[in-house]
């Protein structure tokens, strides 16, 4: 036995007892995921097929990811300088990956084994026959426990050797695989997009089979990712190079044109897409969870699907139309598709942008700077466009998840400014939303106590200020209070908001617990706004208005006075900041923003209850803004996309959305505080710099003359 | 009533402790004073009831004029006096331009709608900023300027968060600029360069200057006149030679200098 | 200049403070006498209540004592100490629940309660320590906001988990023959279960009091919460005490989650620790925070305001359905602390950091 040998020798004991802890740790975590109930519920959910579920996959990522964290660790203790040996041997990796496995595959046979003696269902509600059946692979139990054991071996193995393949391989290799996890996960969104008219049915048919991805086609997706990772560093240059011949040769007028021509073909369609008659198009089921907000029956959605774009049909006639429809749709697909792709080398370029301002060469030169311009010129366009095109291009369902994204967006801009650029921690943030629901109500709903009856525009002003005044007012008494009581007293807020609107007291006026009905939809001329593909263009508009302001402010004398007294109130006031008009500007401003994303909240439901505004609204608002790193824009907008649009998509999810939100919000503040997306800012690795310019400096001085006191 | 700043009788209780007690002198305008005393002796808890951070309990400060007592920092700051921190307070995260700029807070006045809709006043008032925040930072020399100034304050070395902490100062255009203690730990050569500094401050930009200091050299440099104070109170004022022969000065440094002694010899 | 001058003086935010605060002395003076004189309740109805809301105040205090000591300690606030609470009730409530089935509990319903406060206990402090050493401990030296958010992360992640452990309903706790009986003297019931919870609780906090006070580990605690970084350097291991700060907390916070069970068997259930814990942090601030006689004094002063205070002034006030806005008598309580008395009714001004 050398090889056990030379294990022993190499592996120290601390090691041994890391390895053995980061198994067990992950067994845990295996049996947490099962008793929680996510594995099971995950089951249902085909990745592939017929052949494997995402419960299983879960499981898998665990094992396989025990063994990868296991080396990872290895690897970083070993590379200590004082050790002796940097990097463990590769039999070693496996024999440590083989080891976090086996734990994790024990702990689960252990598990299965436990159920077998004793009932738990009584109190563990999860531990049913269907996640049993999951486990055991519907085999009899007792057998299959070596199995699990082995096969948890096998897969922390497995992670161990993916540490080991040379990156150029395991990059596409992991991505390919995750695509194909992601899509199957997505495969409802993926039928309803497919199954719309205009998409060729074969390529349903060729992905989807039944309950999850087809074989073919979840080869044909990892092939395509792969493919894409790999070509992937060559496609920017390419871009580059189209961009420039464009600059170059192409006339000025002619570019003129093309983008003239394109943006009013899309205005046209987007007005016709708005202005198709509703008479035919049911408005979507809107159920209130218990504790969840804005969330629909998924399965109700697929069954309006049918109805949907059918409607063009009813103003034209049969067969012109069938042609039209079907000439649109095909161009639009391929009009996304182009716009999608030119879309992500957009954003691609915002980020090369932002980091080649600094160098001012890049800028000097006029032809750079040409093609620097055409570039942002591009990239605004597309991305206008790619926000546009969305709901004709995904339908009523997909429109929902984004006009939800969008409500919280919105949100998210609102509270960014109260929480990301004035460092106040607002978690009753729900009641600007809920006063802004309710006020919109009660101004436009004929049923409300006082009967005004106005039209969604003409009540969003006054929704607008008298939320912000409601900003003022909460934000009047916690002027004073330092941070973590500030937080604590609006999350009291927010509960007493819920309080007041639910009580008897206020019942003639907020209807109580039944909420108030009838608010009218929003309508433009005489187009009215009903279905979430068309509110979606009112809530992007409001979405775009809240990012420019954002954006606006932060770079102002506003913003300044912000961040300064976010990060030091006392030294901002004696640098001459009014720190309470400052924080009461904050809350109005904030409260204002949230008050619209609330009055489209009324007008979409068409009608509010006080349920709908708990705590919760708070929360996922914060997590999105933590997420996406506090005061980060972007973050916010790929925050709402995660935290909100995700849990939509996948139903599954919604039972455990804040389980994850909250394990989130402890992960980001343990680890990475400012965020996945950082607000843009240069790095802090600039001490060394520094000091060697103060040392420069410095020399030079004593070389220039002897008295070194000059000041330079 | 030709003094720029003047407080009689000032005073500052913590419960049963009087931080500062009936203290009275004032400052001519262009004078550069030395606050000096042992530690505890109430000179920075001074600066905060002049920028208004504390209450005074009794007594009143007047500014050109003006009695600051019951205004809040930001109008004091407002008026014209701005200080330093004795242990450096930037804004870390700020950039360090940024850090300067929020000094012109009180000498700009465009507001939301302004940053908003940015019309050409707006944009006119934020070149000025710009251009003022350059000018306190090219005050430096080259320390603060060029790359550093989109850098996060955080990133400087220690001596120049204190350069940009009085370059901060200086941006919100104050007549009187309140210095605690702008030489702690700094080497020698820093040490001379600030009081250099401080001089020019009042030589090129007509700064009048109230400095704490516990280095007696930058004291006996820039200093027209030391006032000492020991226990809340004024105990000598007049100039570096006459401060330093004091009798109660002498005394209230002894024990701190005996207190050195046992600190260096640990 | 001199318009200036004027204006500064008193400034407006201190004026409307006033206002608030002479409003609000008003409103409840108005409101209790407008009630005491319709004569609507008799004494004693009024004693009843005072000794229901006792009862229900010892519940808030056991757990506000667990916010006080970790914010002594830490400086933070343990946002996630209601669902430590909440895992004790409900663990307690399945231990319950099997001796009622082998019929243990109506034969020895005192050893059953014994049985109920240890499995409860146990459960708190080892979630307690759980958070405090996955959460918490990495976080000791960082921003305050940091800290709250990852509390209130561990908030919600600890309230999904045992909802999907146990499920999202309500369960009820068996109900002991023995504690619904009434006693009565005079005109005045009171119920056992009240004196008893009450009692209990009593007799926890004077424990705890007793154990900060004159164990040689409570002294060691003190030190902590007057100076970390001084403790440390006379050799105290302040780990070591911000785990038995932990652990305290979650015991106390336990045997509330039975008390909880025993005083109110309805309603057991993931999101029970939400308000409660909301109101017992409103009640070691209104104790004065860091300070256990405070906390302990602010819980029961909640409990009997709670109480008391909806029939007495906001009927008075004219208020339908006073009841209703119970849970918000405790919030207005915190921001009318918060806004007037920050350092709470014992806490000592503390220094500007700390308060």
């Amino acid at each position: 036995m050398t090889d056990s040998n030379t294990i022993n020798t190499i592996i120290e004991r601390k090691h041994a007892t890391k390895t053995v802890l980061i198994g067990i740790y992950s067994g845990l975590v295996t049996l947490f995921v099962c008793l929680i109930g996510m594995v099971e519920t995950f089951g249902a959910r085909d990745i592939i097929g017929g052949i494997i579920s995402m419960g299983h996959t879960m499981l898998i990522i665990i094992a396989v990811g025990s063994g990868a964290v296991a080396v990872k660790t290895l690897r970083e203790d070993m590379s200590t300088p004082g050790a002796t040996i940097n990097k463990p041997a590769f039999l070693v990796e496996i024999f440590v990956g083989v080891t976090t496995g086996l734990i994790v595959g024990a702990t689960l046979s252990i598990f299965v084994f436990a159920t077998q003696l004793v009932d738990m269902r009584s109190v563990l509600i999860n531990v049913s026959p269907g996640l049993l059946e999951m486990l055991t692979l519907q085999q009899p139990a007792s057998q299959v426990m070596m199995t699990i054991t082995v096969l948890g071996s096998l897969l922390g193995g497995i992670g161990a050797a993916i540490f080991n393949i040379n990156p150029r391989i395991r990059l596409p290799l992991v991505l390919g695989l995750t695509s194909v996890v992601s899509l199957g996960m997505l495969r409802d969104m993926l039928k309803i997009v497919l199954s719309r008219e205009g998409w060729p049915s074969v390529l349903l048919n060729f992905l989807v089979k039944n309950q999850g991805l087809s074989i073919a086609g979840a080869t044909t997706i990892f092939a395509t990712t792969v493919a894409l990772v790999i070509i992937w560093p060559h496609l920017p240059k390419i871009y580059d190079k189209t961009v420039r011949i464009i600059v170059t040769y192409v006339p000025k007028v002619l570019q003129f044109a093309v983008s003239i021509i394109f943006t009013i073909a899309l205005t046209m369609r987007v007005f016709w897409f708005i202005g198709i008659s509703d008479k035919d198009l049911p408005i979507l089921p809107s159920c209130q969870a218990a504790d969840s907000s804005p969330n629909v029956d998924l399965a109700k959605c697929i069954s309006i699907l049918s109805n949907d774009v059918s409607t063009t049909s009813d103003l034209l006639g049969t067969n012109l139309a069938t042609l039209v429809s079907t000439i649109i749709t095909v161009s639009e697909i391929l009009v996304g598709s182009l716009i999608l792709l030119c879309f992500i080398f957009a954003i691609w370029n915002i980020r090369q942008n932002a980091n080649l301002t600094d160098t001012k060469s890049t800028l000097e030169d006029p032809n750079n700077a040409l093609l620097i311009i055409a570039k942002r010129n591009i990239s605004a366009f597309f991305s206008v466009a790619l926000l546009v095109s969305l709901p004709i291009l995904l339908g009523v369902f997909p429109s929902e998840v984004l006009l939800n994204v969008g409500l919280y967006m919105l949100m998210g801009f609102g509270l960014n400014i109260v929480v990301g650029m004035a460092g106040l921690l607002d978690l009753g943030y729900v009641a600007f939303f809920a006063v802004g629901a309710y006020s919109t109500a009660i101004l436009t709903s004929p049923r409300a106590s006082i009967e005004l009856g106005m039209s969604f525009w003409a009540a969003l002003p006054i929704v607008v200020l008298v939320t912000g005044a409601t900003g003022l007012l909460v934000g009047a008494p916690v002027l004073r209070m330092r941070g973590d009581y500030l937080a604590i007293v609006t999350l009291g807020f927010g509960e007493i908001a819920r309080f007041l609107f639910l009580s008897d007291w206020f019942k003639p006026w907020l209807g109580g617990a039944q909420g108030i009905i009838l608010i009218p939809p929003v309508s433009i001329g005489n187009v009215q706004l009903i279905g979430p593909h068309k509110l979606y263009y009112l809530i992007i508009t409001g979405c775009l208005i809240a990012l420019f302001i954002s954006a606006r402010l932060r770079g102002s004398r506003v913003g300044r006075a912000w961040m300064a007294m976010s990060e030091d109130e006392k030294v901002a006031e004696t640098m001459g900041i009014n720190t309470v008009y400052y924080k009461l500007l904050a809350f109005g401003l904030g409260a204002m923003i949230a008050s619209i994303s609330g009055a489209v909240f009324a007008a979409k439901l068409g009608t509010i209850f006080p349920h709908s505004f708990n705590v919760l609204v708070s929360i996922t608002a914060l997590s999105l803004l933590i997420v996406g790193g506090i005061g980060s824009l972007p973050g916010i907008i790929v925050g709402a996309l995660v935290l909100v649009g995700l849990p939509e998509l996948l139903r599954e999810f919604t039972e455990y959305r804040l389980l994850i939100y909250g394990a989130i919000l402890i992960f980001m503040m343990l680890s990475r505080p400012e965020g996945l997306i950082p607000r843009v800012r240069q790095t802090r690795e600039l001490d060394d710099q520094e000091l060697s310019q103060d040392a420069w400096l410095h020399d030079k001085n004593e070389a220039n003359n002897g008295s070194s006191v000059t000041v330079t | 009533m030709n003094k720029l700043f003047e407080c009689k009788n000032l005073s500052k209780d913590f419960g049963g402790l009087t931080a500062v007690n009936k203290f009275s002198f004032d400052i001519e305008e262009g004078e550069i004073v030395s606050l000096i005393g042992p530690n505890g002796a109430g000179k920075t808890t001074f600066f905060n009831l002049v920028t208004g951070l504390y209450p005074a309990s009794s007594g009143m400060i007047m500014f050109k004029g003006e009695d600051l007592i019951g205004l809040s920092p930001y109008e004091i700051t407002q008026l014209g006096i701005a200080r330093t921190f004795q242990a450096v307070r930037l804004f870390p995260d700020m950039t360090i331009l940024e850090n300067v700029m929020v000094g012109q807070h009180c000498r700009s006045k465009s507001g939301v709608i302004g940053a908003i809709l940015q019309p050409k006043s707006y944009k006119e008032e934020e070149e000025r900023i710009r251009t003022n925040a350059e000018k306190q930072l090219a005050f430096f020399g080259s320390r603060l300027m060029g790359f550093r100034l989109n850098q996060p304050a955080s990133s400087l070395s220690y001596a120049n968060r204190r350069r940009l902490e009085i370059a901060r100062a200086m941006s919100t255009e104050a007549k009187l600029l309140l210095l605690d203690e702008p030489a702690a730990g700094m080497n020698p050569k820093e040490t001379i360069e600030i009081a250099h500094l401080i001089g020019k401050l009042r030589d090129e930009r007509g700064f009048t200057i109230l400095v704490i200091e516990h280095d007696m050299r930058v004291v006996k440099d820039v200093s027209d006149r030391v006032v000492a104070m020991d226990y809340g109170s004024k105990i000598a004022e007049g100039t570096y030679q006459q401060v330093a022969t004091n009798e109660h000065v002498v005394e209230a440094y002894l024990g701190r200098k005996g207190n050195e002694e046992q600190d260096n010899a640990n | 200049m001199t318009s200036l001058q004027k204006s500064k003086r008193v400034s407006w935010v201190s004026i409307i403070l006033w206002v608030l605060r002479v409003t609000v002395i008003a409103l409840v003076i108005y409101g209790s006498a407008v009630t005491l004189s319709s004569g609507k309740y008799a004494p004693s109805s009024w004693i009843s209540l005072l000794i229901a809301g006792l009862a229900q105040g010892s519940i808030y205090a056991l757990i506000a004592l667990g916010y006080s000591l970790v914010y002594g300690i830490m400086l933070m606030i343990n946002f996630a100490h209601g669902e430590v609470y909440m895992a004790g009730a409900f663990v307690s409530f399945f231990v319950a629940d099997a001796l009622e089935q082998s019929g243990f509990l109506q034969a020895q319903p005192l050893v059953t309660i014994f049985i109920l406060l240890l499995s409860a206990m146990a459960t708190s402090t080892l979630v307690a320590l759980i958070l405090e050493r996955v959460a918490y401990r990495k976080l000791q030296n960082a921003p305050r906001m940091i800290s709250l958010i990852t509390a209130i992360g561990a908030s919600f992640f600890l309230q999904y988990t045992f909802r999907g452990f146990f499920g999202s309903g309500f369960k009820a706790y068996p109900e002991f023959g023995a504690m619904w009986g009434r006693w009565t003297f005079g005109s005045v019931t009171v119920q056992v279960v009240q004196i008893v919870v009450a009692m209990a609780a009593i007799l926890m906090m004077g424990g705890l009091y007793w154990f900060v006070e004159k164990t040689k580990t409570g002294k060691s605690m003190r030190a902590v919460s007057e100076d970390k970084e001084i403790a440390s350097l006379m050799g105290i291991d302040v780990n070591r005490v911000i785990v038995i700060t932990f652990m305290l907390g979650g015991m106390l916070a336990g045997a509330a989650g039975v008390f909880r069970g025993l005083y109110q068997p309805q309603g057991i259930g993931y999101n029970m620790g939400f308000l409660p814990g909301l109101k017992a942090f409103s009640a070691a601030v209104l104790g004065g925070i860091g300070n256990i006689p405070g906390a302990m004094l602010g819980g029961v002063f909640l409990g009997i305001f709670e109480s008391i205070g909806p029939n007495l002034i906001l009927q008075g006030l004219g208020i339908v359905g006073a009841n209703q806005l119970k849970d918000a008598i405790a919030i207005v309580m915190l921001v009318l602390v918060l806004i007037f008395r920050p350092q709470g009714i014992l806490g000592e001004k503390l220094a500007e950091e700390k308060a």
